[in-house]
């Protein structure tokens, strides 16, 4: 006999039980001398139904209650995390940042990608500055230090996505030259060749220098820790762009 | 061998809980759920049905004494509460009688009692009965004892471990010896 059947064999054994009739008479004496113990406490509806949570809670093993949280957090990280209030150093934050980094990946249009990673990009920087302005929200230096490389790393991204401007439906025109557009005239390079070059108002070349420029006074604001007139700048930018 | 499922589960966890606060109901109710396992355990230790049935009665009484008088933090489970019960118990009715009985008993031959089982299954059952029924008492008591939580009630190891306070490992090493003693005695007949 194998170790395999000999367990059968024992298993079987679960079907040996008391006579129902001894069962049930000896329940009937169990209830009464039970009944004849003092207290007569008996479980409220409302207790019980606290009980009967707790226990959900306690049966379901933490390793599910665990998956159950992460997949919570990212499930709201992806579809609502870039519109939750949070600031770069609360916990929430990354959640938002996964979102908008999911969000992004998912883009294959170019110029709109360009678009909201300016828009990220210039939400980060601003909430940065925010945070550092009020000198409670951020006692520690190695968190400033890490906040500061992180604006940096915001101005960068918002530089390099500034929005290039389809004069248009079919030339994709590049920005002129900053010096060309101090004059207030731009010239815009049409993509296909043997086209006549389109004359077009100056405002957005002027957007995008200005742009720039208000980006480079709110970084040198910023690096002077006057967080305020930095996120003022930013803002300033963000309306810029906007026009 | 069947496992409790997670309902079963929470509703023992749920009844253990009302028995804290010493509900009458709720014990009545654990005697429903427990009695048949009790019984088999204390059956199989004894080896007289109607020894096991007054001790199954006592070792009811017993528990409900215990939780009316105690707090019940020390036991994790309402069925450990009741298997730890059944041990003392009959631990007191060795001490008593000063004899070990055998499942070898001509006059009282045990029911097996399920109707929906075929007459072939039912014979299968009882060879299988007779043969266990004749080579469990040669095992040594531990032996006896963890084939019996383990194989027949289903315990798992873990509460196993809590009522006879050995650890998991030592439960394992246990069961290992104890299935091997009752191959080799079933082998030798």
């Amino acid at each position: 006999m194998t170790e395999r059947e000999l367990i059968a064999k024992l298993n079987n054994l679960q079907n040996v039980k008391p006579d129902d009739s001894w069962k049930t008479s000896h329940r009937e004496i169990l209830l009464a001398q039970v009944q004849n113990t003092s207290g007569d406490y008996r479980v409220t509806g409302m207790e019980n139904f606290w009980l009967v949570t707790r226990n959900v809670f306690a049966s379901v093993p933490q390793f599910a209650w665990a998956s159950m949280a992460i997949v919570l957090f990212l499930t709201t990280g992806i579809f609502f995390g870039d519109r939750l209030p949070v600031g770069p150093n609360n916990s929430l934050y990354i959640a938002r940042v996964i979102s908008e980094h999911a969000r992004l990946s998912t883009m294959f249009d170019g110029a709109a990608k360009s678009r909201l990673t300016v828009q990220y990009a210039s939400g980060h920087a601003r909430e940065i500055a925010s945070t550092l302005s009020d000198i409670n929200n951020v006692s520690d230096q190695s968190e400033v230090a890490k906040l500061n490389d992180s604006f940096k790393t915001e101005i960068a991204k918002f530089k390099e996505n500034l929005p290039t401007v389809k004069s248009d439906d079919n030339a994709l025109v590049t920005i002129a030259d900053s010096e060309v557009a101090t004059t207030g005239l731009t010239v815009y390079t049409p993509a296909g060749e043997g086209t006549e070059t389109p004359v077009a108002s100056s405002t957005p070349v002027e957007t995008k220098k200005d742009a720039k420029l208000i980006l480079a006074e709110a970084e040198k604001l910023f690096n002077a820790k006057d967080y305020a007139g930095a996120l003022d700048k930013l803002k300033e930018a963000d309306e810029v762009i906007k026009q | 061998m069947t496992s409790r499922n997670p309902v079963q589960k929470f509703k023992e966890r749920n009844l253990f809980s009302r028995l804290k606060k010493k509900d009458k109901d709720a014990f009545i109710e654990a005697y429903d759920l427990y009695v048949n396992d009790i019984h088999r355990f204390v059956y199989f230790k004894i080896g007289n049905k109607e020894e096991a049935n007054d001790l199954t009665s006592i070792i009811f009484l017993k528990t409900w004494e215990y939780i009316k008088n105690n707090s019940l933090t020390d036991s994790r489970t309402l069925r450990a509460l009741l298997y730890k019960v059944a041990r003392t118990s009959i631990i007191d009715y060795y001490r008593q009688n000063q004899t070990v009985s055998s499942l070898d008993d001509v006059d009282h031959p045990i029911d097996v009692i399920d109707d929906s089982q075929s007459v072939i299954e039912q014979i299968s059952l009882n060879s299988d009965l007779e043969i266990i029924r004749k080579k469990l008492p040669e095992l040594k008591i531990e032996y006896r004892e963890v084939i019996i939580m383990r194989f027949i009630n289903d315990l798992e190891l873990e509460e196993i471990a809590e009522i006879t306070g050995k650890t998991k490992g030592n439960v394992r090493v246990l069961l290992f010896r104890a299935l091997k003693a009752l191959r080799e005695a079933i082998e030798s007949k």
